[in-house]
């Protein structure tokens, strides 16, 4: 049931108002985000404003009429603060939008806030944001995931209808699953990153959070297409993504990964979740075929080797100059690069720029980067092989059920925790994180990859998945 | 027989010297064999002392990252216009030598004539018109800017 259709609805029908429905989700952030921490930043006063406006004008016939959405922290928002979770960006106030806000406004969403993320959206738990900690909804003992931790609580405590993400390595479907909610990391050009704060920039996209994989369906279509702004995004046609989500998948295949299957960190209980996945589509008329990519178990080292290089491009141009932070004790222009750059990066981020200057400098750049990218191609070829044997792919989302704070200390096992993630951005295809398994008192879930460009043929996945969970 | 025997002139001549040249066949050939069987020899200890040093090499090349020295930590950060403190500087040099080392593991694929990928999408020589466009965030942009704005142009501290 799509949450999105139904509030519509309501509006349409008068059932309630845009701006009785806006002040409820302020009322339940009041109550919850004390706790949670999922928002860096609200904006009550213009939400209420745009809401009152719409039903002004009774305008509720766009997609997105007085639905309301958090945005990552990491994409901007013209003349509201975009923080990136970083102290090098604190006050930093955008003077544009990025292409996803321009289109989210014209389907007339409002935006609650800014929702809290790993600082420029380097991490898996949120634990890396500069400003505060954002709990799990779902048990606040328990991290979020991240990148997208913010987002992930936020739509998972009910503080708004959806939120936008951006994935990297994971940092959407890895947190949808921690929380318990759905998330879609869509096919690398799809959607523009104009305007979102770049960390690995041939791997970045942007996708939504929601409760309903018909939301996120629905989000996906008003953020999806070409962008004169973003030469990445590709020129194919963007179909209404919530029009073919029933359509039969009966005699299609489902794909097991057998090198995924086999991890020895997979906990036994989250290699059950997919088995039990994959036997309710078997019911449903699918078939089940296991496939091999011998190459995944090289997906974490190629993925930070090459995003960690190409984020430590990205950093260079926060040098305390045109924008962000300015040391105070820098007496010279070096030392305006060199202070600046150390009192605003956290820890993850220093390592990335060391990590990544290290790799790409000469005498080392062939041993590190350029095999890195020579593995790509392979890992490329694979997913392509596996995809003439199966539609989608059916994994983990992540080795395990969501972890303590302070529980990955070393970077090196926070990396390691996106082992099921990182190959689909590796190779630039799609994957949705679709919630189905409860473990205790957390819902967990499956991660469901489709070719590039396959986001239709996911979503129609993950719906049915999702309706055989709701009957 | 007689074919092989160098000189005939009686029978026991003709016996002698064919023993003689038995002798000296035997002699020949394990000669021959000598110089076969040590330049083996050679070739194998040769072969297995190379492969030795090649492993060597390979592994000084494999656990040379996890040896990233205070130095060459400080080297890197200056590159990177990073300061770092003592605190930071052995920290990184154990956290970065362990990633590193955890990167190393690709070198175990094989890539020989294999290209590398740097895009995903295929796409090449995106271009757009050529034409003048308003951009009027101009002011804001250098509004972003912590320094104080001179006519347009962000003022920093001296260079030197």
């Amino acid at each position: 049931m799509s949450l999105i259709q139904t509030t519509l609805a309501a509006y349409s029908s008068g059932k309630f108002s845009a701006r009785d429905e806006v002040s409820r989700f302020f009322s339940v952030i009041e109550e919850k985000d004390k706790a949670i921490g999922a928002f860096l930043s609200t904006r009550k006063e213009k939400a209420l404003r745009e809401a009152e406006e719409i039903d002004r004008k009774k305008e509720y016939g766009k997609n997105l009429s007085g639905i309301t959405g958090g945005i990552k922290d990491i994409i901007c928002t013209k003349g509201e603060k975009t923080t990136a979770a970083s102290k090098i960006l604190k006050d930093f106030i955008p003077p544009y939008n990025a292409t996803v806000i321009e289109k989210l406004n014209e389907a007339g969403f409002i935006s609650v806030g800014k929702t809290n993320c790993d600082e420029f959206a380097n991490g898996s738990s949120t634990e890396y944001s500069a400003f505060q900690l954002t709990r799990n909804p779902q048990d606040i003992t328990l991290v979020p995931g991240g990148s997208s931790g913010g987002s992930a609580a936020a739509v998972a405590a009910g503080e708004c209808v959806f939120a936008l993400g951006t994935d990297t390595g994971g940092s959407i479907r890895q947190p949808a699953n921690f929380c318990g909610v759905v998330g879609l990391k869509p096919s690398y050009g799809r959607v523009s990153r104009y305007g979102a704060m770049s960390y690995a920039s041939s791997f970045d996209t942007i996708g939504p959070f929601t409760k309903t994989v018909e939301d996120a369906a629905i989000v996906l279509s008003v953020i999806a297409g070409k962008d004169e702004k973003d030469s990445t995004t590709v020129d194919a046609p963007v179909p209404n993504y919530a029009e073919r989500l029933s359509e039969s998948i009966k005699g299609k295949k489902v794909g097991l990964v057998r090198e995924y299957m086999e991890v020895e960190g997979l906990d036994p209980e989250m290699r059950k979740v997919v088995e039990m996945s994959a036997e309710r589509y078997r019911a449903m008329g699918a078939e089940i075929v296991e496939v091999s990519i011998p190459l995944v178990k090289y997906s974490i080292a190629t993925y930070f080797l090459l995003a960690k290089a190409e984020a430590s491009t990205n950093y260079a141009k926060y040098d305390g100059v045109r924008f962000g932070h300015l040391s105070k004790e820098a007496k010279a222009m070096r030392e305006i690069y060199t202070k600046s750059r150390s009192e605003g990066f956290g820890d993850e981020i220093k390592r990335a720029i060391m990590m990544g200057t290290y790799t790409l400098s000469a005498g080392y750049y062939d041993a590190y980067y350029l095999k890195a990218a020579k593995v790509r191609t392979l890992l490329r070829k694979e997913f392509d092989d596996a995809f003439e044997k199966a539609d989608v792919l059916l994994t983990p989302v992540s080795p395990t059920l969501p972890f303590a704070f302070g529980a990955k200390s070393d970077p090196l096992q926070m990396y390691l925790a996106d082992l099921y993630t990182v190959a689909p951005s590796i190779v630039g295809v799609t994957g949705i994180s679709v919630p189905t398994e409860k473990i205790g008192k957390l819902t967990t879930g499956v991660q469901i990859i489709g070719p590039r460009l396959g986001e239709e043929t996911i979503l129609n996945f993950g719906w049915h998945l999702e309706q055989s969970y709701s009957s | 027989m007689k074919n092989f025997c160098i000189g005939k002139k009686n029978e026991n001549g003709e016996k002698e010297k064919t023993q003689k040249t038995s002798h000296y066949r035997i002699l020949l050939f394990s000669f021959l064999f000598y110089l076969f069987s040590f330049s083996t020899f050679l070739y194998f200890v040769l072969s297995v002392v190379s492969s030795l040093l090649s492993l060597l090499e390979f592994r000084t090349f494999l656990s040379s990252p996890t040896m990233l020295s205070a130095e060459e930590i400080r080297k890197i950060a200056n590159l990177a216009h990073l300061e770092l403190t003592e605190k930071e500087v052995e920290k990184f040099s154990r956290e970065l030598s362990d990633i590193l080392d955890f990167f190393n593991q690709l070198q175990e694929v094989n890539t020989d004539n294999v290209e590398p990928t740097a895009q995903v999408t295929g796409l090449r020589d995106i271009m757009r018109e050529d034409a003048e466009k308003n951009c009027d965030y101009s002011e804001k942009l250098l509004s972003s800017s912590p320094n104080a704005i001179e006519k347009s142009q962000i003022t920093v501290k001296s260079v030197f």
